[in-house]
């Protein structure tokens, strides 16, 4: 009955601010009330570790409801243009007071990253995007679950343990988690603590030093019957690095068991040689890019050409996930590099960010 | 579409100041087969067309946060003025707030057409990567909708200034704006057609994506047009129900003079930009050129085109902003994708390229510009081959 009434009330105000949305002038009085572009603004932003940060976030209407585990586009405007993200929620959606929460980990010459970890402060505007993926609990919060995680893919984990803790339904959670060093591993106090306090919850955090980790740290079906046994009937959640998360398929896959695992990547898993085979082209841009025209090898993505000659497409993860970067194929041929899959048919929506030249292209920004 | 090009040449409607003779370099064999916009040879065009290209990138390399903040900084004052308006016509019947009302909405509207909409609808914001401020999706306080304009004049009048027969933007299709445009008796009312056109033209700038003359020629069918005036009626109806009809019912027994104010915001607006607009390529020496000077055109050649085409307004910083610095109108042709705040101060290279090029860079007061504009309109109501003409050469050379 509310909403109905909200509805129609919205719609009245329309006519008064056509042709602009209600919210452009809403906004006017307080940014986060606008539902049309939902912004957040930041609360406070916690070091982590010496080179990652928990930002806290108060979200606009028109950001949601979120699963735990899922994640989030953010977008920061550095020197007038706007940048985005895809970051995985690490807060709890039932008791953080309506806030909600990222952590970041600075990258080397990660724009983005390094704006939000380092120069982030308390009171900046971020557009945030509803929440996704279907990396988050399931309904049934009683099956035995496990979280494989290295590095910063211990967000989305660290999301869903506080949630389980938070609702007192934590009855059977493993992590093994994967950092270089204690000082770089994000959460370490809190691990500790969520540890000793919570019976259900076993917490294994292997230092994998820098480089790359010793061998006998890989994550084989050796090194997990010995540190979980029981792995094969657990519900199975991994985040991380590329071989770390390269060998938990292979030894679910080995085990029989590829449907108990969950993977979530950072990275598009590019099909082995696949980046190689496709042969690139001329690209030439339409639309919003029209008279742009570079040609690229094929193993450089659309959106990585597009951006090299100037244009500044509208993109979200880089990995082809959140589909913010889709627009038509108009003629020619392109690779999505993940799988190598040919895609030829004009009007085609193909994600610019894993999608290389396969031959010559025109492409409508 | 006129079909009466006589003259091979550019037409040079006056300026009759010595100008630099370009030589053409003998040996070097210049494919294009028409003479060249501003008499360029394909050396100097491809210099000239290479200089101006590195004034772009230079700016577009430099656009940044003072950019963001400006253009938002701009929406934001018209957002204020246009509610300050609305909300000061609750008091109509106190005439200084009546006034106040009219004119702050009025202002708001053209703040909201030109610096605002003009301008992001040209893509001149795209860089910033925005959800809102983007050429994708912006609309405007305008019967016209934002796709209709990126067609009719992103493409086709950006396109083809100045071309006769092919630039619709000379005359608006109901003026004769140039002589090459036969003339028939009609035109006797061109100043007439003029004066509705200014008090109009929001909804003449609507219908312009109608292209009304190609019916008329039959090379359009109504029945291809009936989607497009579909769309231009609801906008168009829902600007209006907005402004003569839901905020005049708000204030209740002040229908009437807000509804009025509401129309007179409307004017102030169209006569404006009428103004800025007729002045941004019709003042005397601006060239309009023939349909195959496009043939083997370079990126000089379009460059010098479009500046030959167009003319500016000196003025004030404020008068550059309130006429969406289309005052820069020669800059905005060169560069129609760069913020234009920015125009102001790429003015001085363009001028001094076009001295080292011998292109004429047409500026002047409002006034002046203005009158020429009119002085045109009427002219060009009258026949060419009666005495009025003769009058009109020697005032022009005058």
């Amino acid at each position: 009955m509310f909403t109905q009434t909200r509805a129609t009330l919205r719609r009245a105000a329309q006519a008064l601010t056509s042709p602009l949305p209600v919210d452009a002038y809403l906004a006017m009085i307080d940014p986060l009330w606008s539902s049309t572009s939902p912004k957040g603004r930041v609360v406070t932003v916690t070091p982590e570790t010496a080179r990652s940060a928990t930002i806290v976030i108060h979200p606009g209407a028109g950001f949601g409801t979120y699963e735990a585990g899922q994640w989030v586009t953010v977008g920061v405007e550095i020197d007038g243009v706007r940048h985005r993200r895809c970051y995985s929620l690490t807060s709890d959606p039932e008791h953080s007071g309506g806030l909600i929460s990222i952590t970041v980990s600075a990258i080397p010459d990660g724009l983005v990253s390094n704006h939000l970890v380092y120069s982030t402060e308390p009171g900046e505007y971020l557009t945030l995007e509803p929440a996704a993926g279907d990396f988050h609990l399931p309904t049934d919060r009683t099956v035995p679950m496990l979280f494989i995680t290295g590095g910063s893919g211990i967000t989305p984990a660290m999301g869903m343990i506080r949630t389980l803790v938070g609702a007192g339904e934590c009855h059977d959670v493993v992590l093994m988690h994967h950092a270089p060093t204690r000082a770089e591993t994000i959460f370490a106090d809190e691990l500790a603590d969520l540890a000793r306090t919570t019976p259900g919850l076993t917490v294994n955090i292997a230092h994998t030093g820098a480089g790359a980790p010793p061998p006998e740290l890989a994550l084989t079906p050796e090194r997990l019957d010995r540190e979980c046994p029981d792995w094969r009937s657990r519900t199975t959640w991994a985040c991380g690095p590329a071989p770390m998360l390269d060998d938990a398929e292979a030894a679910f896959d080995g085990a029989g068991r590829p449907d108990r695992l969950s993977i979530e990547r950072f990275a598009p898993k590019v099909r082995p040689g696949g980046a190689e085979t496709g042969e690139g082209g001329r690209v030439r841009f339409t639309g919003a890019g029209a008279g742009t025209e570079t040609v690229l090898d094929g193993s450089t993505t659309l959106l990585e050409g597009a951006e090299a000659a100037g244009l500044t497409p509208a993109a979200g993860c880089r990995m082809g996930i959140c589909h913010t970067c889709v627009v038509p194929l108009e003629s020619g041929c392109v690779s999505d590099v993940r799988t190598g899959e040919l895609i030829d048919e004009p009007g085609t929506h193909v994600q610019i960010c894993v999608s290389a030249a396969a031959g010559d292209v025109e492409i409508a920004l | 579409m006129t079909a009466t090009i006589s003259r091979p040449e550019a037409t040079r409607t006056s300026d009759s100041r010595p100008r630099p003779t370009p030589t053409r370099t003998p040996d070097v064999a210049d494919p294009k087969p028409t003479p060249r916009a501003g008499g360029l040879t394909l050396e100097q065009s491809e210099a000239f067309g290479a200089a101006m290209d590195e004034l772009r990138e230079q700016i577009r390399a430099d656009l940044g946060a003072d950019d963001a903040n400006y253009i938002r900084q701009v929406i934001a004052t018209q957002r204020k003025l246009e509610v300050g308006g609305r909300l000061a016509l609750f008091g109509w019947f106190l005439p200084p707030l009546w006034v106040a009302g009219a004119v702050s909405l009025g202002l708001a509207k053209i703040l909201d057409n030109m610096e605002i909409g003009h301008n992001i609808i040209h893509g001149q914001y795209d860089w910033m990567n925005d959800d809102e401020i983007n050429s994708r999706v912006w609309e405007w306080d305008h019967p016209s909708l934002a796709k209709h304009w990126k067609h009719s004049h992103n493409d086709e009048h950006h396109t083809w200034t100045n071309v006769i027969g092919r630039d619709r933007d000379i005359g608006y299709g109901t003026l004769r704006m140039s002589e090459d445009h036969p003339w028939k008796p009609v035109f006797l009312l061109n100043p007439v057609f003029a004066t509705l056109l200014a008090l109009n033209f929001d909804h003449g700038v609507a219908l312009h994506e109608v292209h009304v003359e190609e019916i008329q020629r039959g090379r359009r069918s109504w029945a291809e047009v009936k989607p497009i005036l579909k769309e231009i009626g609801q906008k168009s109806g829902r600007q209006a129900l907005k402004d003569y009809v839901l905020f005049p019912a708000l204030t209740g027994p002040g229908f009437l003079p807000v509804a009025g104010a509401n129309l007179t915001a409307n004017l102030i607006r169209n006569l404006w930009t009428f103004l800025i607009i007729f002045c941004g390529h019709f003042p005397d020496g601006v060239e309009q050129f023939p349909e195959d000077i496009i043939e083997g055109e370079t990126r000089g050649d379009w460059y010098a085109r479009q500046i030959l085409g167009s003319a500016n307004i000196d003025g004030g910083r404020l008068f550059h902003i309130m006429s969406g610095n289309l005052s820069h109108q020669i800059e905005h042709h060169a560069f129609p994708d760069i913020p234009a705040r920015r125009y102001a101060e790429m003015a001085p290279r363009v001028r001094e390229l076009c001295e080292e090029y011998g292109l004429d860079y047409n500026t002047g007061g409002l006034a002046t510009q203005f009158g020429t504009v009119v002085r045109k309109i009427g002219a060009l109501s009258l026949p060419e081959d009666r005495g009025p003409k003769a009058w009109y050469r020697r005032a022009r050379n005058r």
